[in-house]
Parts: C-alpha cells; structure tokens; sequence
C-alpha cells in the first residue's frame, strides 16, 4: 500500500510539536491572520516558522490555513502575509477562496495549494476545474460515503484529503450563517458559535411537537473513522485529516498515537480485531463528543445527533503535564483531582502508556498531599515508570 | 436592474409580463429548495408552460453533485439545452464544465449561496460565467462596492426568505424518529424552529435531498433596491418560496412602487416579517462583540 499522510491539527507551537512527536507526517495550523481560528490562533509568524523547522528536522510538514472567505476589507496584507509564509518554508496553504488560491500561485508558487472541505467539492468534474487554477490537493467535503471517495480518487485528478476524526459540521461547511443571523458571528471569518448545538422548539404547523426534555437541536456527534482507515488506504486517499485545532495537547496526542498506530498495523499487516478494539478504547480516552463514522457507510440519522445534553458529557480522564522528572518523582501541572491511592497512566509517543498508582504527593513547597485538587498547580508525584518532561498524566481506565 | 423571479407556481407567473422580468426554473433532480417541482415530467410541463405564456426561462442547478452522480447530470443538461434556456445558474462548477462540454453558448451564472464575498473571487470567476451571484452576508455598502468594480456582471438578493444553511441531512425526520412523532414532514412549508433564548421562528424545509434553513424575516430592500440600480447592480432575484401567492404579488408590487412607504407596506403585511438581512449588519463580529 503506498504511503498516506496523517494530518493533525495543532492551536499553538506546543501542540504542532506533540502532534509531530507523536506521529503526524504532517501538522496544519493557523496564523493570527485569514485563518478561521485566527482568534484562538497563537502562532505569530516566529512561532510558525520554529514548527516548521522542527518538522522539517524530522522529515514532516506543516500546511498554514488561509481558510478565511474574505470580505474585501479582509484582504490587506494578503500579499505579504503568503509571501512570508514561503519565505519561512511553510509546505502548504489551506485556502477557501479560490481568490487566495490563484494569488498563492502567482506570488508564492513554491507552496501548495489544499483547497478546503469550505468549498464542498463533491465530485472529480469539479476538482478539473480547480485543477486548471493550478491547485495541488483537494481537501474533500465530508458529506461523501466511502463507495463515493473511491470513484473519485479513481479518476485520478488531485490527491484527495479526507477528514478521519473530530468535529463536523451539520450543514455543508462555508455554507452556514446560523452563526451570523443569530450571533453576527461569522462562520466564514472564524467566528462561528456553533449554533446548530443550540436547543431548540420545533413547530410543525403552528404547534411545537418537541418534548421540553429533548429539544430540537442539530448538533452533531463526533466523526470517528477508524473503522474505515484501511478501506481509505486501499483506494488511495492521499491524506487523513484530524479535526482540532482548538483542541488541548493531550486530546491531540491521544487521537494523533492510535491512528498512527493502526495505519502502521495495517501497512504491516497486523491490523487484529484485538488491537481494533483496543485502539477505539484508547480513542475513547480523549475528551470528546460520543461519535459515529459520519456519512463514510451510510446517511447520518438520528444516531449522529446530539439531542440530550447529558451525551455531551466528555470523558475527565486527563490528570495533567509532566514538566520535570526528578529521581523517583515527577512535577505534573495539575488539571484534574487526585488522591493517594489513584492508579495513573503515564502516555507518551515514546513507549506504551506505563499504569502506576499514587503512593506519594507533595506540593512546591515540600508539603505532604492526601488530595492535589487546584488546577494548575504543580504538584510532585512518586513515580517508578519512565515519565519524561512533556508526557501525559491520565486516570487509568479501569 | 433586472428582476428575476423564482418560482414553482405558473399561477404566480401569470401576474407578469415576459417583457418585465427574467424567470429562472430550478431544476429537480440535482437541486435543493423545489417543495412542488418533484419530477422531471413537472419540471417540463412548468418550463413549457412558462415558454407558453412567452417567458424564456434560466435553469438553476444549484446542488453538490456527487461523483457517482455525473454521468445523470450530464444526460439531464443534454436533455435541458434542448428546451432552449436563456442560461443556467450552477452552484457546481461541474454543471459549467459539462455546458461547455456539451456546447452550451447561453449564459453562465455561478450561484454558490455563500462564499461570493470579495472582488479577488469574483474576478477570476468572471472569466469562466458570464455573470455571478453575490452571497447575502454581505453589508449594503459592499454590495454596491463589488457591483461598481463589475458593473452589469453582478445579481443580489432582492426579495424572499434568506437562506441560512443547508444539510445533507434529514434534520427534522431524524429528531422526529428520535422522540418517536410520526409526521409526515417532507417539503413541507408551515416548519419552523425557535431557540430557547430568541423570539425568531426560522422556517426549516426538509426535502429528500435534504434540509435548508432561512431567516426568519422577508428580506425586502424597498429603500436599497435604487442604490443597487445606481451601483450598476444587474439584477436582483425576488423568490417566492415560502410566501403565499398573493401576499408575493404583492410585496412584489409593492417593492417597486414608489408611491408605497415601507411603513404602508409593514402595515398591509403584517403577518409578515420585512427585513434588510445584512445589509446595516457587520457579521465579523468576535465572540465579546457578538450576541
């Protein structure tokens, strides 16, 4: 099976690197500016340029989003802003506007050109049109099943991107203004609220139907393709692509390891329903919304909704990040409550999460703790397993 | 300025002169947002109907279309040039090159809903269409913008309810098998739905194809349309759906009569809602600014 690129998403430096340490081939990320997570976005140009330089070092890469559907007013600085992108050895640009597009080709002609799942390509006759803008990859939308991406990749136009995991749209994305009629947030300029997780009544005839217990929402559950990854390697897709960049270090690295770990199963042809099972366990461990495999083997029905607002609930396994190893101990930064006694996981992209079980707390002080309870403290932690700065800190799952 | 109509209802089209506006026709097998046209055979019978009363309408074919789906499309647009349309409106630049495949010589628009919003775009675009669609999220004041930078290429939204979103999916079947209501709900047009903390009931159509979301008022710019006509705007679309035909005859009547106040017609209207969608409203708004 030929080669084919785990793309994960990263909010800031940290995170680009995480996702790389633990397996990426490829990391996108968005600048302050023309991004649609550029208020959340927490990579200047400096910080852009560092990840790329540490993806380069190991053989990856790093794509820049430059998803925005700009107003004209958006469009100062443009120019120079995908100049400074090439100049710092960006390898991609995302892009929504076929504007940005052609302008990314004309002045910035050594970076790529993704196209975005923004605009809704659908089928491969589209994807000759964009061809002939001079783009180079097509980021296809997610309402297609799997029977669908294969007849598309067999025309051979464009490498084709597909997203595995994470949240989805319930409207074709680029194409909802929930979000501007009801916020004047803009879902096209990084603003959108999420207003289709709202609740609402729904009125057939003048008369609402909905039960005040079970409003009428549209929010969708998480997509989790797992299930379909070998399918997708089979056919040929390009590029798998992990939805998040709002998402924290430790969701990234979770999602980032055991997709890592079942393509590398498959090429190898180890891929057993065991370590099927055990992967969705470990998928499982990273808070996030319930899932379903989206539209990937059949039409979403009520099984990929969100309607009772219990089912948002997210798993609260993480504890918190190891910063220091000392002889037998660890300094974690403190997320989560812990007591003597609580049985731990250390995860990392070093070795196989190592169980432990808390025998001994102490704060910076020196003080003995019974119980760490205040976010973001630092805490020391008997440890007898290898917990290097930078790994994780979770429950273990019992 | 041109005004172009959209309608499923020949009763509605008997109300006008083929001499006075453009009529545009959307298709049913590869389109959204046409509750009362299910068929090839309607779509023909209205399309003829129309050509009858000497209307020469545009098609509109404003869906994504699906890979599997093309080789369908293809013999449908062959069989659609041979009813002689003024043009067609596409949302898939699949349907554009497939036209000129086919040797299409008519007019091109390109009708994406959203996504239309700056003179970059709209420029490379013009040189594939004849003329272009301009999203609704867009301020008056960049509307007129964008139409002195093209003069006569670019088309607005003049009357009808705005649409918000659209789905793939069956949205309110799927919630009404969830809570186990039995309801017959497809293209039906007395749906609404309301959030918890907003007055607004937003009217939701579910089609099998799947489901469109509109604001809750009539855009209706009966002060702007002028400032459009004088930024060389080449036309503004006024749709039906959703309205009732006589109530449609006339706010469209009303719109361009110069001796009707927006507050006489409020007035006459008022179980309707008459709105300016984005017009005076900036939706870059952050989270803080936002509502």
């Amino acid at each position: 099976m030929a080669f084919i690129e785990l793309l994960a998403p990263a909010g800031d430096l940290a995170r680009a690197k995480v996702a790389l340490d633990f397996g990426a081939d490829a990391v996108y990320i968005g600048g302050k500016r023309f991004s649609l997570r550029y208020r959340a976005s927490n990579f200047e140009v400096s910080d852009i340029a560092e990840a790329v330089e540490y993806a380069h070092a190991r053989g990856k890469r790093i794509f820049v989003t430059v998803n925005m559907i700009p107003h004209q007013g958006d469009l100062p600085g443009l120019k120079e802003y995908l100049l400074e992108l090439q100049s710092i050895g960006v390898d991609a640009v995302i892009v929504a506007s076929l504007g940005i597009a052609s302008l990314a080709k004309q002045v910035a002609p050594k970076m790529e050109v993704h196209l975005s799942t923004q605009l809704s390509i659908t089928n491969s006759e589209s994807m000759r049109f964009y061809k002939e803008l001079g783009v180079d990859r097509i980021v296809l939308a997610r309402e297609l099943n799997l029977d669908t991406i294969e007849q598309i990749i067999d025309q051979n136009v464009l490498p084709v991107e597909v997203f595995i995991h994470g949240g989805m749209c319930v409207n074709y994305s680029g194409r909802c203004t929930l979000s501007n009629e009801m916020t004047l947030r803009d879902a096209n300029r990084g603003g959108c609220a999420q207003s289709c997780r709202w609740s609402y009544d729904l009125h057939i005839a003048g008369e609402k139907v909905n039960p005040s217990d079970v409003p009428f929402s549209m929010g969708s559950k998480d997509l989790m393709a797992l299930g379909s990854i070998e399918a997708m390697m089979k056919m040929g897709v390009y590029s798998l692509k992990i939805e998040g960049r709002m998402k924290s270090a430790y969701y990234i690295g979770v999602i980032v390891r055991a997709y890592r770990q079942w393509i590398d199963a498959i090429h190898a042809g180890l891929n057993t329903p065991v370590l099927y099972n055990a992967i969705i366990n470990e998928l499982k461990q990273a808070e996030s919304r319930p899932t379903f495999d989206g539209f990937l083997t059949s039409m979403p029905d009520q099984n990929g909704h969100l309607y009772h607002p219990k089912e948002e609930g997210v798993v609260q396994n993480f504890v918190g990040n190891v910063l220091e190893q000392k002889d037998d101990r660890i300094l974690v930064e403190m997320r989560n409550l812990v007591s003597i006694g609580q049985a731990l996981e250390c995860f990392s992209y070093h070795q196989d999460p190592q169980a432990f079980t808390i025998t001994a707390m102490w704060d910076e002080e020196g003080q003995v703790l019974e119980v760490a309870n205040k976010p973001m403290s630092k805490v020391w932690i008997q440890c007898d397993v290898d917990a290097r700065a930078g790994d994780f800190l979770r429950k273990k799952n019992t | 300025m041109i005004k172009i109509y959209h309608t499923e209802r020949i009763e509605v089209l008997r109300n006008f002169k083929p001499n006075e506006i453009e009529l545009v026709l959307t298709e049913p097998c590869f389109s959204y947002r046409h509750p009362l046209l299910q068929s090839k055979e309607a779509f023909i019978n209205l399309y003829t109907e129309a050509k009858h009363l000497g209307f020469k309408p545009y098609v509109q074919v404003n869906g994504y279309v699906e890979e599997q789906e093309l080789v369908d499309l293809k013999a449908w647009l062959t069989q659609l040039i041979k009813l002689d349309p003024k043009g067609f409106y596409f949302n898939d630049f699949a349907v554009q090159r497939f036209l000129k495949q086919l040797g299409y010589v008519g007019e091109l628009v390109y009708a994406p809903e959203t996504i239309l919003t700056n003179a970059m775009d709209i420029e490379l675009i013009l040189t594939q269409v004849d003329r272009v669609y301009l999203s609704k999220e867009l301020t008056l004041e960049e509307m007129m913008d964008l139409c002195k930078l093209f003069p006569n290429k670019i088309e607005a939204f003049g009357l009808g309810y705005p649409l918000m979103s659209f789905s793939r999916r069956p949205l309110v079947r799927s919630y009404l098998a969830e809570i186990g209501h039995e309801t017959d709900v497809l293209n039906r047009l007395d749906l609404t739905i309301k959030e918890a903390k907003r007055t607004q009931h937003f009217p939701i159509l579910e089609e099998k194809e799947g489901t469109s979301i509109f604001i809750d008022a009539i855009h209706y710019p009966k002060v702007e349309l002028p400032l459009l006509n004088e930024a060389l705007c080449y036309g503004v679309h006024l749709d039906d759906l959703l309205i009732k035909e006589d109530s449609f005859i006339s706010l469209n009547q009303a719109l361009f009569d110069e001796a009707r106040s927006l507050e006489m017609i409020r007035l006459e209207h008022s179980d309707y809602k008459l709105g300016q969608a984005y017009y005076y409203r900036k939706t870059n708004m952050s989270k803080e600014e936002g509502q």
